[in-house]
């Protein structure tokens, strides 16, 4: 009985394979025509700035499942906001610059572009939110000295509560605005992120399917209501 | 306190703030920070701030408080992104040492008094000086720091009610140059293109221009246009390798002043080649040179006027002979394969070339001169006036272009026109409702030879707004001394104390920014509108409202006649009136409110991105189907200068060996006054220090972080050395930044400047090197 | 890392409880919210290995629900 059922998907396997090759076999056939569509004139495609990195590099979302223990995160929530003026802040470099000549690019994107384990610092690397600014000391500076000139008093708000789902287990809505931080997974996925806000399941990229951005520009918050001519019934 | 405890205390306060981030209300024994509430927040537009890019920033706001900065991504400039100073700039409102008080010096002390009293004094000793000494023993000296508003009323004060030409800004160290040479060429001022340039060029020039630095914002929006479009190359030309020569695709390095003989051997390599454009040449260009061995300024009341000689082409390229790459390599140490290769990256007619600069070419004793022959190229090859195409000249302060070029807060200037030229006198008289012999017709002291006079005796009175000139003049020492002579009045509006209120006998506080009403024009000829935010800190007032206040005490109120609720758009109606004109016509009040920023000329609301070219400017004129005309000169062509290479005022010799660069770093922001006080920044870069070469440290046995002496002929000072950091001078070079005012490098500059900008070259000077 | 601060979280209702057994660990002190059920730790160990000693033992304490790390000194910067 087992061996049968055996036979039987080799049979199928075999039969399916036949198959492949046979429309692989005319796929090359067809791909060896010149093409007769004319490649449209290259134009500049508008990009939107605020979703332009939503689905950046799916190629190494598998990798972003394997998730160390969520208590041995070396970054909190509340070590993120510290290390910032204001939420949205650039924060300053916390170790010595590796070449203070450069500029920035390709010397901090090889560890701050993909993330990964670095010894030195015994430490997961944040990862960039924002990978094609090059220029990073413009807005990263290091820190050389720990006092102030003559004190300041600045103050800043609250940053965002987490957890605002709607309903018990529903997709919590996104409480922060999105310019310079359209990868979601930078801050969200993977070992380098901040452990209060890990994400549970970073191998789903599309993360806006879910989670709505309620601190979109121009939202103007509120509840609906609906504008009924001669005043509500 | 040991290191240990200290940081022990500075890891708990840090857990402190970030609880009551997180858990909204909480408290500790040890005490609570105050965070807001996030409900209420708005966000309100204005420009930067800072330098001369003009980013638009949107400022969050909550009960009378900046809490936060985004980038605006609606402005045209810099699409939402700024650097470290931009996205902290708020902070620099709230140091604990703010001037929220007036200060006046009574037996050596600055003792605090009311507003109106500090008002009244001022506008006593401003009649007094009047009375006893004449008109023109008073000036004011502000900054491209100045709000249009505040450098109008300024000049509308002293040039046309007061009557005196004593009126100049700190733009006359910055960006001097920078107008003559666009005069002098042009015949108007202000660059004929615009940011956008940078997405459509395939060669960025950049002539001693530090942009990853200075202009960051600028400088990343060319490496995103070169990571998308593998042809586009970066070049830097410079005498200090830095970030920007890091960062750049060829850095070529040159000594100082050798720049003008650089500019000679390009257009003499494309002249050889025939890599020029002789049918733009034929119709848009003429020849000239002027007078040489042009002096450097360096004794009072030097005077200088150049003279023009039309010349032929042919004699042109004669005297681009001197200049053959062989004999320039001698002269700027660049290989002569190297200039052959920038000839021909301007000389390719294929390729699109944007030339930018700053204080590198505007700082330099022939600043006027460097300007011309950058120009020149572009002239020779038709690479100007188009997208993508064309010179650049940077500015370094907020509205140097809006204010004192634009509106004319140098002494020569008016908000129209110069004083020499009788049309624009009257012009100004009657929109100033002013007799016309009020505006003297000659030009009054400019600034090194404002403080020479104070110094002197000659200028009795200055009142200094917005900028901090005991740290930025050169030969420092000489004209602090000066100002602090018997019988000199010196009255400064800050935000903050600086060595300049160390010399005051009035301290009036300003309103800083957002916390009033105001406009700043941007290097690419962009107005910039914003509205009144916060209210400001005690008695600070704006320093518009400071003028209006002190013309009203010295019976001069008519000319004023505004309300605080509508002085700024009232002001803007009045200047804007000075420029109903298509090559100049500004944008109306409503149009500055509802946009990030307008590009003037606005003629029917309509912004002019390339100047002098009839698709774009509606001032141009095309004539068979040729649409560039140079309508700035009376000829209608753009003046091409023969202008020779001379050396610097003074040079390395066996007892001063080595060349002196002074400059900027990212972080802090001119004189640091702000910056300092924001704790990121100056964690940051807490301290100046001396670059040096290191085999130079090696030979004097000069490690990282020793103290070195530097001395000149006018001063000596000991700083920390710093070896491969962020920049490395050539051999035989150093170079230290100007922002610490506890390390005044101007102590040792020297205060030549350019005979036709009258602008200091803070650049090149000689000094020795030893360890302390 | 030697010198250390956190934000630790207590299970509800066991704050005093989680300061008491914190405050007695060797190089711990600690801050507890006036308000809230949140206190302050500041760790303070004299060299790496120590440090990794205490932070098991602190997530072993079966008071403590979360701990966040704020600012950390390295050895090195204490110097």
């Amino acid at each position: 009985m087992g061996d049968r059922l055996r036979y039987f998907r080799i049979a199928i396997a075999t039969a399916l394979m036949a198959s492949f090759i046979f429309v692989l076999g005319e796929t090359v056939v067809e791909s060896q025509r010149p093409a007769v569509v004319a490649a449209a004139v290259s134009q500049p495609v508008p990009e939107l700035p605020l979703e332009s990195g939503v689905f950046r590099d799916p190629s190494d979302a598998r990798e972003y499942r394997w998730e160390p223990d969520a208590r041995n995160a070396n970054r909190s929530l509340a070590s993120f906001y510290q290390r910032r003026a204001y939420d949205g802040a650039p924060p300053p470099v916390p170790h010595k610059l590796l070449d203070p000549g450069s500029f920035g690019g390709g010397g901090c994107l090889s560890c701050h572009a993909e993330g990964g384990y670095v010894r030195q610092f015994k430490a997961w690397t944040p990862v960039t939110p924002h990978p094609d600014f090059l220029n990073c000391l413009q807005c990263h500076v290091g820190e050389q000295s720990q006092g102030e000139f003559r004190g300041n008093v600045f103050q800043t708000v609250r940053p965002p509560e987490t957890r605002q789902a709607p309903l018990p287990g529903s997709p919590p809505p996104v409480p922060h605005g999105l310019q310079m931080r359209d990868n979601c997974r930078a801050c969200h996925g993977g070992p380098g992120a901040v452990g209060e806000i890990r994400s549970t399941h970073p191998q789903r990229v599309n993360c806006r399917q879910c989670h709505a951005a309620v601190a979109a520009p121009g939202a103007s918050g509120g509840e609906f209501t609906r504008p009924v001519p001669g005043g509500q019934p | 306190m040991t290191r240990r405890e200290a940081l022990r205390s500075m890891a708990a306060a840090a857990a402190v703030t970030a609880a009551s981030q997180l858990a909204p209300g909480v408290a500790f024994a040890a005490g609570t920070p105050k965070t807001l509430s996030a409900e209420g927040l708005t966000w309100k537009k204005t420009p930067c701030r800072f330098c001369g890019t003009g980013c638009g920033l949107l400022i969050g706001i909550k009960d009378n408080r900046a809490v936060a900065v985004k980038g605006d991504p609606a402005s045209a400039v810099n699409k939402g992104l700024c650097c470290v100073k931009g996205y902290h700039s708020v902070i620099a409102l709230y140091g604990k040492d703010r001037l929220t008080r007036a200060y006046v010096r009574n037996n050596g002390q600055l003792i605090p008094v009311p507003i109106g009293e500090a008002l009244d004094l001022v506008a006593s000793k401003l009649k007094e000086t009047i009375d006893k000494h004449g008109k023109n023993a008073a000036g004011i000296y502000g900054s491209g720091q100045w709000t249009i508003p505040d450098g109008y009323v300024a000049s509308k004060l002293f040039k046309g009610a007061i009557g005196t030409n004593n009126v100049e800004a700190n733009a006359r160290l910055c960006m001097a140059s920078a107008v003559t040479g666009f005069m002098t060429t042009f015949g108007l001022d202000e660059p004929m293109g615009c940011y956008e340039d940078i997405d459509h060029a395939d060669v960025f020039v950049l002539w001693g221009n530090n942009m990853a630095e200075m202009h960051p914002v600028l400088f990343s929006r060319m490496l995103d246009r070169r990571l998308r479009n593998a042809h586009v190359k970066i070049v830097d030309l410079a005498t200090r390798w830095t970030r920007t020569s890091m960062a750049a695709d060829r850095s070529i390095l040159f000594q100082p002043n050798a720049d003008l003989a650089l500019a000679n051997a390009i257009a003499y390599e494309m002249i050889r080649n025939q890599w020029i454009h002789r049918t733009f040449l034929d119709r848009h260009v003429s020849f000239h040179e002027g007078k040489t061995n042009i002096g450097y300024g360096t004794q009072d009341k030097f005077q200088f006027t150049d003279e023009n000689r039309n010349i032929t082409f042919n004699e042109y390229v004669k005297r681009l002979e001197e200049y053959t790459p062989d004999k320039v390599e001698k002269i700027s140490g660049v290989p002569a394969r190297d200039i052959r290769y920038l000839a021909s990256l301007y000389g390719d007619p294929g390729k699109k070339v944007v030339s930018y600069w700053c204080m590198g070419m505007n700082q330099h004793v022939r600043g006027t001169w460097i300007q011309n022959l950058v120009y020149n190229l572009h002239l020779l090859t038709g690479k100007i006036s188009q997208p993508g195409n064309g010179p650049f000249s940077l500015t370094g302060q907020p509205s140097a272009c809006g204010t004192v070029r634009e509106a004319g807060t140098l002494t020569h200037r008016l908000p129209h026109g110069d004083v020499t030229n009788e049309a624009d006198r009257k012009m100004a008289a009657r929109i100033w409702g002013v007799p016309v012999e009020n505006i003297q017709p000659k030009p009054g002291l400019h600034t090194v030879e404002m403080f020479r006079a104070l110094d002197r005796g000659d200028l009795r009175f200055l009142w200094i707004q917005v900028t901090n000139p005991m740290v930025t003049m050169p030969k420092l020492k000489r004209y602090r001394e000066g100002a602090r002579k018997e019988g000199r009045f010196v009255v400064v509006s800050d935000v903050y104390p600086t060595p300049t209120t160390d010399i005051a006998d009035v301290i009036l506080p300003s309103a800083m920014w957002i916390e009033r009403e105001g406009m700043f024009g941007n290097s690419e000829r962009r107005t910039q509108h914003w509205e009144q935010m916060l209210k400001p800190p005690g008695d600070a007032m704006s320093d518009t409202w400071q003028l209006i206040e002190v013309a009203r005490r010295m019976g001069l109120g008519k000319h004023f006649n505004w309300t605080y609720e509508n002085h700024i758009p009232e002001i803007w109606k009045e200047y804007t009136s000075f420029h109903h004109d298509p090559k100049h016509e500004m944008a109306t009040y409503q149009a500055l409110r509802e946009n990030p920023g307008v590009m003037w000329p606005c003629p029917g609301g309509r912004e002019t991105k390339w100047r002098y070219n009839a698709r774009y400017d509606p001032a141009a004129k095309s004539v068979n189907g040729d649409p560039i005309d140079f309508y700035g000169k009376p000829d209608r062509r753009a003046w091409i200068w023969f202008r020779p290479w001379e050396p610097a005022a003074e040079e390395p010799d066996a007892e001063f060996p080595f060349w002196l660069n002074t400059g900027r770093v990212v972080e802090h922001w001119h004189t640091g006054s702000m910056t300092r006080r924001i704790p990121i920044l100056h964690k940051a870069v807490p301290n100046a220090y001396v670059e040096l070469h290191p085999m130079d440290a090696r030979k004097l046995g000069i490690r990282n972080g020793d103290r070195v002496r530097l001395t000149s002929r006018r001063g000596a000072l000991t700083l920390p050395a710093q070896i491969d950091g962020r920049g490395r001078p050539q051999e035989g070079h150093v170079f230290v930044p100007f922002f610490d005012e506890a390390i005044l490098i101007n102590e040792l500059t020297l205060d030549a400047f350019c005979p036709i900008s009258k602008q200091p070259d803070y650049k090149k000077c000689a000094v020795q090197v030893e360890r302390a | 890392m030697p010198i250390k601060s956190y934000l630790a979280y207590p299970k509800e209702g066991w704050g005093e409880l989680l300061a008491e057994k914190l405050a007695a660990l060797p190089g711990c002190s600690v801050e507890p919210a006036e308000n809230r059920e949140l206190l302050i730790l500041i760790t303070d160990t004299p060299e790496e290995a120590s440090d990794q000693a205490l932070e098991q033992r602190l997530l072993a304490i079966p008071e403590l629900d979360g701990l966040a790390l704020v600012a950390a000194y390295a050895e090195e910067e204490i110097g």
